[in-house]
């Protein structure tokens, strides 16, 4: 599998360092197998994907029904320093309007310990 | 209570992977992905031939330090000996021709410097699981300019074509990533749609590299479909509602994804669908400098 998920926990945020590429097949088996499992510990999560190299359709469907999940549990997902490829594949088929993305974990950790409207400016 | 020992003869044989050259990087690479076979060493092509006729070697990687051609050689060779043996060509000098040349061989995978260790754990790992591989990708006709293929409906089978695909586009960045993505995210919509991953089912496919153009036509074996038609897909949404198409996969018990037509679309320069929907056309447009046309291609003989 061409995908290696880290994950670890801070002040009950979970942080997701995704490494490789999240597409059709295993890759985004996992990654939506992984979310789903920490919907059922915590409310906030955060996609590190500044090591991803692709995400195609099957990725950026898992990132679609994750944040689909994510709403039905009252939990948020933001995205931390998304590599190049990774942001131009979320801004051109809109998937960027659904998620808060910031330029670094440290960045998105300090979002949710901020009010949503200060947080999301 | 000890467990009692199977008879060896009982045991399946261990498998045989022969690494050719002394590269120790591409060795360890084998070791960590193939954990349970043997590994053979050869130190060039002509002790990998001896050493593949002498024993029954499952997979071959040659070294990287050989060109295409001196690999395509030693794969036409071992296949009048082994004909399943699957032979994974690395190389530090190679021409469209030379994949195309492989790809006629049966070769199973071909890598030409840089190689990406993750590609090529990737696909030794294919190489190693995959139950039947020879006849998944039949080469119709072919010139460096004009490739047409068929190609079973399964994505291992896809994953290897992809590769070969990266090895014979010799097109300027970034147009070859992005026609890249596009046909495969095309090729996986065909396979998966069309062929519902059958691997007796085919898909058709054309590769056309004219001067300042490429052309991939990806042609599917169903009932083809309307784009107005496709809840499923993401190009169907209406702006405002971008979460349209995936409650209604979830509802249908589709796998997450639906954004293949839309991903495709933002990379090449045009996307056209037949009439019928079971053939796509992806046209990618590049490099329209002044430099001079390389004149009429014709094919070496014709029939």
């Amino acid at each position: 599998m061409a995908l290696n998920l880290q994950v670890s926990t801070s002040n009950n945020i979970a942080v997701v360092l995704c490494r490789g590429r999240i597409v059709f097949g295993e890759e985004a088996d996992e990654l939506r197998r992984v979310i789903l499992g920490l919907l059922n510990e915590t409310k906030n999560i955060v996609l590190n994907f500044a090591w991803v190299g692709q995400v195609d359709s099957s990725g950026l469907g898992t990132l679609v029904a994750s944040f689909i999940s994510a709403r039905h549990h009252g939990a948020k997902i933001k995205f931390a320093a998304p590599s190049p490829a990774a942001r131009k594949v979320l801004r051109t088929t809109r998937v960027d309007g659904l998620f808060e993305i910031y330029d670094s974990t440290d960045d998105a950790l300090k979002s949710f310990r901020l009010p949503p409207n200060i947080a999301a400016a | 209570m000890p467990s009692t020992p199977l008879p060896t003869s009982s045991l399946p044989p261990q498998k045989i992977v022969l690494v050719v050259g002394s590269d120790p990087e591409l060795a360890a690479t084998v070791r960590t992905v193939l954990p349970d076979w043997k590994i053979e060493r050869a130190p060039d092509n002509v002790a990998a031939l001896a050493l593949v006729e002498r024993m029954p070697i499952q997979m071959v990687l040659t070294g990287s330090d050989t060109s295409g051609n001196d690999d395509v050689e030693l794969l036409r060779k071992i296949r009048r000996v082994r004909s399943h043996t699957r032979l994974i060509i690395l190389t530090n000098e190679s021409t469209p021709a030379s994949v195309i040349s492989a790809m006629r061989d049966r070769a199973f995978s071909y890598f030409s410097k840089p190689i990406s260790q993750t590609s090529l754990s990737l696909m030794v790992q294919l190489a190693a699981e995959g139950p039947c591989w020879d006849d998944g990708i039949e080469v119709i006709s072919a010139t460096p300019a004009w490739i047409r293929l068929a190609v079973r409906c399964d994505k291992e089978t896809a994953e290897r074509l992809l590769q070969f695909f990266n090895e014979i586009a010799d097109l300027p960045e970034p147009e070859k990533h992005d026609i890249a993505m596009a046909f495969r995210e095309m090729l996986l919509n065909a396979m998966e749609h069309g062929g519902q991953f059958d691997p007796n089912q085919y898909v058709e496919i054309s590769y056309l590299r004219a001067r300042h153009m490429v052309l991939c036509r990806v042609k599917d074996p169903g009932q083809g479909f309307s784009l107005d038609e496709i809840l499923h897909a993401a190009c169907a949404n209406p702006p405002d509602d971008p979460l349209r198409h995936q409650i209604y996969r979830d509802a249908k018990g589709l796998r997450p994804g639906g954004f293949g037509v839309l991903v495709a679309k933002s990379l090449v320069d045009e996307l056209i669908y037949s009439e019928k929907g079971n053939e796509v056309l992806l046209v990618k447009y590049f490099g329209f400098s002044q430099e001079p046309a390389r004149g009429l291609q014709l094919p070496r003989s014709r029939p």
